[in-house]
Order: C-alpha cells, then structure tokens, then sequence
C-alpha cells in the first residue's frame, strides 16, 4: 500500500522527543534503580504516543543496546491479567496458549523473561486500578538487569501508578511541523509549487488541527489529488469545525462526512469490533458482505469479495484504518481508537455494547457486542425479551464459560431469528456447536476461534452435517483446521460458487478430496502447514477460475501428484493463475509442467522457495509469456542451475523480466527493482504468515 | 467507551496546569448536549439496496407460484417513491432534527422489509436445494408440501402489507419537510 497512514505518521517533528526517550531508556543501569524501569509516555489521543514508542523500539540505538528480548502489548480496555500475560507470551513467542490457565500462563512469562534483558511495551493502558498494576508487576520482574518497559497513556494517572521514572509528556506537534505534515499528505512531490491558492487554504486548515497531528494526517490525506478551490474551502469553512459536546476530533468527522454513503456504511460497521481489534481484510470484507454493505459492481468480473477489497483499500487511503501489514495472502490493520470512537458514537443508535455494566439494549438494536457474556445471558436476554428479533449482528468477545453456558447460548439463539452474522472471537466451554444453530437461516457468517475446545475438532462438526455441506451452496469462504486424515467426497467440492478455500495447520491430513473440479469458482487456493499431506489431488488441474495458489509448509507433500502419469494422454490445459508460490516443499522433486504450461497466458508471479530437491526448472517455463517475476531462494540445485548466462537453465528463464535467487537480482531489469508499484510485487516481504487463531470460518446462507 | 470519556473527564480535572492545552478536545465531553444525538441514517443506501433486490425478484417463477407478484410490485412502487426524496433527506439531516427522526423511523422500516425479502429469498434458495439434491425422506417432502406453501405465502403477504402500510404512514408525513 503506497498510501497509508503508516507512510505518513513516519515522525515529522518528533526527533527531539525520540532522542530524549532514548536517552533515558540507554542510561547504564545502576545498582539500586528500579528493576524494570517503567517509563510512561503520556498525552491525549491522537499526538503519536503509539507511533513514537514503535519508533523508539525500533531504533537502531536501542538494538545496540543489546535488549534479548522485544515484545509489545496492547492493553487498551480492559486490563485482565490473564490477558495481558497471554498477550506478551504471543508478542514474545507467538503461541496463543489460550488453554493454560492463570498460573500456568504466568509461570510461562517467568520462563520467557527469565534473565533475559527484555524491552516491552505496554500500548495504550487505561487501567487506572493500583492492584492490578501490582499482580502484574512482579511477574514481569524476572528480567535481567536493566530490562525497560515503555507504556503510553492518555492517562497521568496511570503514569503515576505504573512509572518508576518521571513520566515524558508529549507535548502538540509543533505548527511548522504540522504544516509540512499537512503538506506532505496533500500534495504529490512536487506539485505544491503549481497551487500557491490551495497552500494558502492548507494553511488555515491546518491551524482548525490544533496541532494533534492525527487530525492533521487525516485532513491531508483527505485532500490527496484534490485540486479544486471549492473542495479545499468546504473542508476549512466545514461547520464541524465548530461542533461541540463528544470528544471527537473534528477532522475526523469531517473526514467521515466526505466519504461516499457506502463507505461510511461500512466503516461503521467496524465499530461492531472491539478497540484495537487487528482486521483481516478477507474477514471483514465477508462481514460486510453478510451485512449487505458490498454493491455488486457493474463490471461482471469483479467479485463481490474484489469490490469489498477496494473498499478496503479506500478506507486505508484515506487513513481510516492503520498499522496495514501485507501479508500475502491476506492483510491486516487496525482502526486507531479515535476512528473507533467515531464509528460508535455516529453507530450508537444500531449498536450495543453489553459489558459488566452495561446491559441495557433497545428496540433499535441490531447489532451486539458482548464483552461479558454472562450479564448478556443473564440480565439481558429476561429483561429485553421483545428487542432480539431484529438483531443481525452478535460477536462475543470472552469466552463463553461456566456450567450453564451452553444451555444458556443455546437458548440465546432461539431468540435471534434474524441473525446474518454470529462470531464467538474467544474459546468457549461447550463442546459442540448447538443444533440450534440451523434453524439461523439469515447466518451468513460464522466465525468461531480456537477449536481445540470442541475436542472433537471442526471436522466433527463438519461431519455432523457432512452430508449438509453440499447444501451450503453459498459458501463463499471456508478456512479449515482438521485432524482427519482425509476430506469426503461430496463435501467441499460441490460448493460451486466457493471463492476462497484455505486448508491449513491439518496434521494428519493424508489426501485432500478427489471432486475438487466441483469448485467452479475457486479463485484463491491456500494450502498451508498440512505436514502429513502427500499427494495433491489431479483434479486441481480442471480448476479453471484458479488465480492464486499458495502452498506452503507440506513437508511430505510431492507436487508431481497433481501430473497425469502418461504423458501421451494429456490434453493441453487452459488455467487462470496468476501467482503460485511454492514454500518449503522438501519431499517435492519436480515442479508440476502441466500446470505451469496450463497457465502460460497468465501466470504472473512465481516463486519457489525451500524446496532444495528439484532438480531443475521445466522446459514449459520458456513458454511462459506474462511471467514478470520469479523468484528462487533456498533451492540448491536451482541456484546452480540458473546462474546468469552460464547456468544450465539460464536460457529458460532469461526471457523473464525480474529474477531473484536468494535475494540477488539476475533479472536483466535491475535497476527497476524497488520502484515496482505494486505492493505484492515487494518481494522481500513475501514470508507468508498466518494467524493460528483464525481457526475456521464460513459463510453460509443456508444450513437445512 | 463510556467508561473511558468518563475517566477522560476526571483527567482533566486532576490536570496540571501545565498540561491543559493538552485536553482541548477532551474537555468537551463535559457537556452532555450532544451526547444522545441521533445517528446518521442511511435510507437511501438501504432502499437502493431493497430495490435491486426486488427488481431481482421480478418475473421469477416463485412469485407468480406462491402469488406474490402484486404484493411485491405494490412494495416497489411505495419504495421508488419514497426513493425519489432520499438524497435531500440525508443531505437536510444534519441540520434538522425531524428529518433525522423520520428517516431514522424509515430505515427502522426497511430493515425490517429487508428481511422479508431475505426471508423469502432464503426459502426459494432452500426449494433450490431440495429440488437439485433431492430429498429422499418423506419427512422432508411433507415439509415442502402444498400446505406448507400456502401457510408461507399467507404469511409473506401478511408482512409485506404491514410494511407496505407503515411504509405509507411515514411517506405521508414527508410533505412537511418541503423535500424534493
């Protein structure tokens, strides 16, 4: 993404503060200091306190500086030991650990931080309560000698609580700072000299920021391409600039009442997630479709899930969403609490929040968000008894525990009749999915995590309506975990109008299933961490609407599987790919030629990587004609093989644009690399990462 | 969130003086005023949406089997009319606050119509389904027996009417707005 908030809060004005910080976390350790030393950074919303601790973090000083160990928390909200801990442990090893109890958790971080000098920082803390900071601390003392911890605040309170040094007040940005801020998100290089009109306008508008450079970002980017007067006037003359009495930043609400109506749809939509929820694009975009938010574009090849992906990407240009990361298969972001706090307070007739106290609805209700789910089951559903029929939307976000849990979210579905999405974000105690779930006709959308819980795993589930899938006949989307060794028949390839089909951390999968041709639609394929997988089934040949394969960590898996064996036989075949990227493939020998040689009008991208045992790149690569990029890292023989000009495979591939080989470019068009403008073609961010927790997910329109 | 403007709040009275240009904004949430406003509606966005779904449903074989067609088509032209004024209502909202209440009444009604038309294309979807894969037990096909079929209709036209009535209720008061 070229242009998002990430490329703009790059710290325009805050080097002084950064060298500051800096020196007080590189002072030399002395016996009697506190150990660790807390350092809080205090001021309001939107100044950067979350931007600058990273950037401090990140600072080459600081890694000289010889910290064993980094980790990040974001606290926010609610300050629950447990999940605090459990949130260090992730940034610190990744695990999710969401089975250990308390004692075993914290017995884990003592493990962690265990004479380690460690730096962490605790974003964004609003608990205010002294003993909670005080279960916390000690655990966090294990470190070595001059471990640091940084936390950013809005609160002096806080500061007070938790500091063992003089807290660092971030002050305003600076006018001049705000100004070149402003400018840098407004205009493209070097058009700021063509409009003297609008620099002038800019200027006003910037002194309207006060000085928070959230607001300031957010108006330039808003701006960004505008070169009309008018356009420049309305955001300065806006009467929002005046409007009192909620907290909000007015350049936020500006820039929401300049979104088109179905943007602003959506982004409200996003209030339905707690505060610094990390957004999966894929997810969100079925969310809304669920939701009814995605128009079905004029262009009968967009999908709805392509034209939900550009809403994505308009949101992230225009700064609504941040902390974008690209993670190839999928991208992830986060709102920033003030964006949060808009969406809730604009969505506030539609959207509940039920929380310990907190459990009124109304009649206006229709979307729901549980933090405490046992005041929801038991002071909520006896009191509104009439306000649920309208609801379309619940997300719980604690687990759903205790004796009568299970009975109680049962009963709790009977009363959603018109429920489109229903998301359990945390483990709950009850072992299998209730029934009741069927009689949802409205569920589009469901989403639960961490299914170890159900010890008889998602596949049960799935086996429980095994012959049910193929009724599902508007399943678009479907992660999933599974300790089968095999997928029936009859199950998922019937799905014809699937679009995304990803099977990942399924260890004791042996074969996927045969009918995979009945996926007419599929367009992205992703197969991922299946260690037992061996062979691949050929009927991955017959999809022609394939655009995307991803395969990646299948340690038993032999690619040639997917080949017909006589190869007199073959029928030529004609695919869609585009990108196919193979990742650690050791059992693989030979990269698939018919499959390549199928795609050879539209394979773009093709990267290979840890597959050390292919001996050689195939003739049909030759043929490939819209091959832009290839890439090749850790293949022994490959590299050998395609050494510029004196590699025996060199006459193969020279017809390729841009070639890398374990992170040289031997392309002839060197010189172009890094200027490329399209973000996945950056490849040295191309490690796939998944996150564990998303277990599984459907999305489903009817469940008979 | 609550929660958090109100800690917000005793901040700034804890405030050091040399902190104060720091909560500019923030001293604003002293003043409930605004605090219970009504939310944006999005009216148009929903009957456009309502709309296309209808228009999808026109000249389907379901509507004329269960006898539906004249419900739904009275639907649509009550929508389209209501449609025609939309955009000014949400433009005239912010400034005035019986605009947003009648539009926020009206999306109350829409919503509901989109679930019936949801309702109704969830059970065509599901005839699909029976009809494609068949369904070998008699139980099932007793569920989708004529009885059945009736019992739906009588149903569905039930709602459409009421919506078709609150639909016009709300569309009356719309002269007093001067909407065009």
């Amino acid at each position: 993404m070229n242009r998002s908030f990430e490329s703009f809060s790059g710290l325009i004005g805050r080097d002084e503060d950064k060298e500051r910080i800096i020196n007080l976390l590189a002072a030399p350790f002395k016996v009697g200091d506190a150990d660790p030393l807390v350092l809080p950074i205090v001021g309001m919303g939107g100044l950067g306190k979350t931007s600058l601790a990273k950037s401090v973090c990140d600072d080459e000083i600081v890694n000289t500086h010889h910290f064993d160990l980094k980790m990040e928390a974001c606290v926010s909200d609610d300050f629950s030991l447990k999940q605090v801990v459990q949130k260090i442990i992730k940034s610190a090893t990744g695990e999710r650990c969401a089975d250990l109890d308390v004692g075993e958790l914290n017995k884990k971080l003592e493990e962690i931080l265990n004479g380690k000098k460690y730096l962490l920082l605790l974003d964004d803390v609003w608990n205010e309560d002294a003993q909670k900071w005080l279960l916390l601390k000690p655990l966090l003392s294990k470190g070595a000698d001059g471990s640091k911890i940084i936390v950013t605040t809005r609160s002096q309170r806080v500061a007070e609580i938790m500091g063992t040094v003089t807290a660092y007040n971030l002050s305003l940005l600076g006018q001049e700072d705000c100004l070149s801020l402003f400018y840098k998100c407004a205009f493209k290089e070097g058009q700021m000299e063509l409009y003297p009109n609008l620099v002038g306008i800019g200027k006003e508008i910037v002194e309207k920021c006060k000085q928070v450079p959230l607001a300031v970002i957010n108006m330039g980017t808003q701006l960004y391409g505008k070169t009309d007067e008018k356009e420049w006037k309305s955001v300065r003359d806006s009467e929002k600039w005046e409007e009192e009495g909620d907290g909000i930043l007015p350049a936020l609400k500006i820039s929401y009442q300049r979104l088109p109506p179905h943007l602003k749809r959506c982004f409200l939509y996003c209030s339905v997630f707690p505060q610094d929820y990390r957004f999966g694009d894929l997810y969100l975009v079925q969310f809304w479709m669920a939701n009814g938010l995605i128009h079905q574009s004029s262009n009968p090849n967009e999908k709805l899930e392509d034209v939900g992906l550009r809403y994505v990407r308009e949101l992230i240009s225009r700064c609504f969403f941040q902390d974008y990361k690209d993670r190839m298969v999928s991208a992830t972001f986060k709102m920033h609490d003030l964006m949060h706090d808009l969406a809730s307070s604009l969505a506030q007739n539609e959207f509940s929040i039920i929380s310990s106290q907190n459990h009124q609805i109304s009649k206006t209700t229709r979307h729901l968000l549980v933090f405490d789910s046992d005041s929801f089951f038991h002071k909520t559903l006896p009191k509104f008894p009439n306000n649920f029929h309208q609801v379309r939307s619940i997300a719980f976000v604690d687990s759903i525990v205790g004796p009568t849990c299970k009975t109680d979210f049962e009963k709790c579905l009977l009363e959603f009749k018109h429920l489109r999405s229903l998301e359990l974000m945390n483990d709950s105690e009850f072992e299998a999915f209730p029934e009741r779930i069927g009689a949802l006709k409205h569920l589009r959308y469901l989403y639960f995590e961490n299914i170890k819980r159900l010890p008889k795993s998602i596949f049960k589930l799935q086996n429980l309506q095994a012959l049910d899938v193929r009724h599902m006949i508007s399943l678009r989307f479907l992660y999933l975990t599974t300790q089968q060794k095999r997928l029936p028949e009859g199950g998922i390839g019937c799905l014809e109008c699937h679009q995304t089909l990803v099977i990942a951390y399924c260890e004791n999968l042996k074969d996927l299933c045969k009918d995979m041709q009945g996926l007419k639609s599929l367009r992205k394929l992703v197969i991922f961490r299946c260690d037992s997988l061996i062979s691949l089934p050929r009927s991955i040949k017959c999809l022609t609407t394939l655009e995307e394969l991803f395969i990646v960590d299948c340690e038993e898996l032999d690619l040639m599987t997917i080949e017909e064996k006589n190869e007199e036989k073959i029928q030529p075949l004609s695919l869609s790919l585009c990108i196919v990227i193979f990742d650690n493939l050791p059992a693989t020998l030979a990269l698939p030629e018919q499959l390549l040689q199928g795609s050879a009008e539209s394979l773009q991208i093709f990267i290979i990587r840890g597959c050390p045992n292919i001996e050689e790149i195939p003739d049909c690569i030759h043929n490939l004609n819209k091959l832009q990029n290839l890439e090749i890292r850790n293949c022994s023989s490959l590299r050998k093989r395609c050494r510029r000009a004196t590699g025996e495979d060199w006459p193969k591939i020279k017809h390729i644009p841009k070639i890398k080989v374990d992170g040289d470019d031997i392309g002839e068009e060197t010189s172009h690399s890094g200027s490329s403008n399209k973000p996945y073609l950056n490849l040295s961010y191309l490690v796939v990462h998944f996150y564990p927790f998303f277990n599984s997910f459907f999305r489903l329109n009817y469940f008979p | 969130m609550k929660k958090r403007k109100e800690r917000e709040q005793e901040n700034n009275q804890l405030n050091k003086p040399s902190m104060e240009p720091l909560y500019i904004f923030s001293y604003q949430t002293l003043l409930p005023s605004l605090k219970k406003k009504m939310a944006e509606a999005f009216a148009a966005e929903i009957a456009k949406s309502l709309l296309g779904k209808l228009g999808s449903f026109a000249g389907q074989e379901f509507c004329l089997a269960w006898g539906l067609e004249a419900d739904i088509a009275r639907l649509e032209k009550r929508l389209k009319a209501i449609n025609a004024v939309l955009s000014d209502a949400e433009q005239k909202q912010s400034k005035n606050e019986r605009i947003r209440f009648w539009l926020n009444d009206l999306t109350e009604v829409l919503y509901d119509a989109e679930d019936v038309l949801d309702e109704i294309e969830c059970e065509t979807l599901r005839r699909e389904v029976v009809k494609t894969t068949g369904s070998t037990s008699r139980k099932v096909r007793r569920v989708f027996s004529s009885t059945n079929k009736i019992a739906f209709r009588l149903r569905m036209g039930h709602k459409i009417k009421s919506i078709i009535e609150r639909l016009a209720e709300i569309s009356s008061l719309k002269s007093e707005f001067n909407l065009s």
